[in-house]
């Protein structure tokens, strides 16, 4: 077991909990996702995992490597081959191209296999990041975070904001990555469609806990998953009751 | 045209304290007032090695401005790594770091007086004499400290926009929390920016040190000119914060000669001011948008 969280809980402000007892696995050059509406705490999950919130998460572990993390910082865990792409990308706006990859140890000469991957980039390695485009941007952002060669790529939705056929090439490319390099990703997202197809395994979140996890073909079969990712119920349609406590909760 | 090249001398000595500022705010917000306390502090050690190899040759003030400014360069390293870095750790806000380097400023003015005493102390001036330039008249130390002070800058400039240092720095101030997770060591290189903001002012301020009597103070006042122009020029932006310091620099003399040497220090606060309500990110800066 790579990476292996106990019972987690992240609190904000000493009373708000955004992660609720959460525990999850991830093995070698596996690929997890974790589903869940806005505000479910997939965001917050990534951050607490990466030592990115200060004192967090409160309770449980987080077993990296055999190794406990929580509430490591950043840098630490990062040198330990755990890194994290955020959803905003986490470029720096005003850096080139290049200067964005040198910052993640980016070689001219021995380096020149991100270019294999990402080709768009290299015509833009002068270019002042925040001038590409939302696809271009999440592939610095992954060209960056392969040049740490990590273990663990936390990916938080790594779709948002892109075309669908961006999206068909950016899950290509982790699915690739993680054949060539044998990483293992996990992956926050809300676009179960794409992201269900290169999973080996995956979660629902919400109110920052985990109520369904499963195979693929588990989510796929999941009523929960049809109905609200899918866009296939079979259920009847809810009245009353019902419907008032799934909207409150979705 | 006197009154110019006094604005544009007095200028470069403000460009060199406000792109310290400049640097410092850039990677952390915050404003730090200890900045001319750290520079005074090697300026004393300076004066003492001057006097104990008395010849005052040109080598000697070279070696003495130079190992003053490099000691009060590692002085702020340290304040820095040791004090405010553990402050921001836990949580410690701008503002209440803010007021942290006022109290790390009144320890360093009182260490001073324990160890040099409270008499204003007189450097002797490095160079002498006047040259001829398409027909003005300049002195050397006009020159020296123009010189000094466009060296400085270019070393600056290519230690910030050509190292992986200056890279990270740089990347620090856009986005922290990405330069964490990139495996960035941010308490190393914040304490470089500081080490660079002590080093430009410790030259600037052995560079001035010969026009005024050195006391716990004496680089207060050209503190607060350079954080106004800064201010004017933008205080995420370090062209800006040149362009800004020239801009007082020049102002305050041409106002000081021509107007009323009594306000002179008034209006360039007053110009400062009237930045602040127009125009508050400064000539080069940029808006700051925070999400609340």
């Amino acid at each position: 077991m790579l990476l292996q969280i106990k019972n987690i809980e992240t609190v904000y402000y000493d009373r708000l909990y955004v992660i609720k007892g959460v525990s999850l696995e991830l093995n070698e050059g596996e690929i997890r996702i974790v589903v869940g509406p806005n505000g479910a705490g997939k965001t917050t999950l990534l951050k607490s995992i990466a030592g990115l919130i200060k004192d967090q998460p409160r309770k449980g572990e987080i077993l990296f490597a055999n190794q406990n993390i929580a509430r490591k910082s950043a840098e630490k865990i990062s040198k330990m081959g755990l890194i994290l792409v955020p959803d905003d990308r986490g470029l720096f706006p005003e850096l080139t191209v290049e200067e964005n990859l040198k910052l993640a140890g980016w070689d001219k000469k021995t380096d020149s296999y991100i270019f294999d991957i990402f080709p768009n980039l290299k015509a833009k390695l002068k270019e002042i990041s925040n001038y590409l485009s939302g696809g271009e941007q999440q592939m610095l952002a992954l060209a960056r975070a392969i040049l740490k060669k990590p273990k663990i790529m936390l990916l938080d939705e790594p779709s948002f904001g892109l075309a669908p056929k961006v999206v068909s090439e950016l899950f290509r490319i982790i699915a690739d990555l993680r054949k060539e390099f044998g990483m293992s990703f996990l992956i926050a997202e809300q676009n179960v469609r794409a992201s269900i197809e290169i999973a080996d395994y995956g979660y629902i979140i919400e109110e920052g806990k985990i109520v369904f996890q499963g195979t693929p073909s588990d989510l796929r079969d999941s009523e929960l998953v049809k109905e609200l990712y899918l866009g296939g119920s079979v259920k009847k349609p809810e009245k009353g009751w019902q419907l008032y406590k799934r909207k409150r909760r979705w | 045209m006197d009154y110019l090249i006094a604005g544009i001398q007095v200028g470069f000595i403000y460009a060199l304290v406000s792109l310290g500022i400049v640097l410092v705010y850039r990677a952390t917000r915050i404003l730090n007032f200890a900045h001319p306390d750290f520079a005074t502090f090697g300026i004393f050690i300076a004066i003492d090695i001057l006097d104990k190899y008395g010849d005052k040759s040109a080598w000697v003030y070279i070696l003495a401005g130079g190992a003053g400014a490099i000691l009060s360069a590692c002085v702020s390293f340290i304040i820095y790594f040791f004090i405010i870095y553990e402050g921001q750790k836990r949580g410690v806000s701008p503002l209440g770091l803010t007021i942290v380097t006022i109290g790390i400023a009144y320890f360093f003015q009182s260490l001073e007086i324990i160890i040099w005493g409270a008499d204003p102390k007189a450097v002797p001036h490095f160079v002498s004499g006047k040259f001829s330039l398409m027909g003005i008249e300049l002195t050397w130390h006009f020159a020296v400290i123009v010189v000094v002070s466009l060296t400085i800058m270019f070393i600056l400039y290519l230690l910030i926009m050509k190292t992986r240092l200056g890279i990270a720095l740089r990347a620090i101030s856009q986005n922290l929390d990405a330069s964490r997770t990139l495996g960035i060591n941010v308490r190393f290189v914040v304490g470089f920016a500081f080490f660079l903001s002590s080093l430009a002012s410790g030259i600037a301020g052995i560079l001035i040190a010969p026009v005024y009597s050195v006391d716990q103070f004496f680089l207060f006042d050209p503190f607060l000119k350079a954080f106004i122009g800064a201010v004017i020029g933008g205080l995420d932006s370090p062209p800006g914060a040149i362009i800004g310091s020239l801009i007082v620099g020049i102002t305050e003399s041409l106002f000081g000669g021509y107007v009323s040497i009594k306000y002179k220090t008034a209006f360039i606060f007053f110009i400062g001011l009237i930045f602040l309500g127009i125009r508050p990110e400064g000539i080069f800066g940029k808006e700051i948008k925070e999400r609340v």
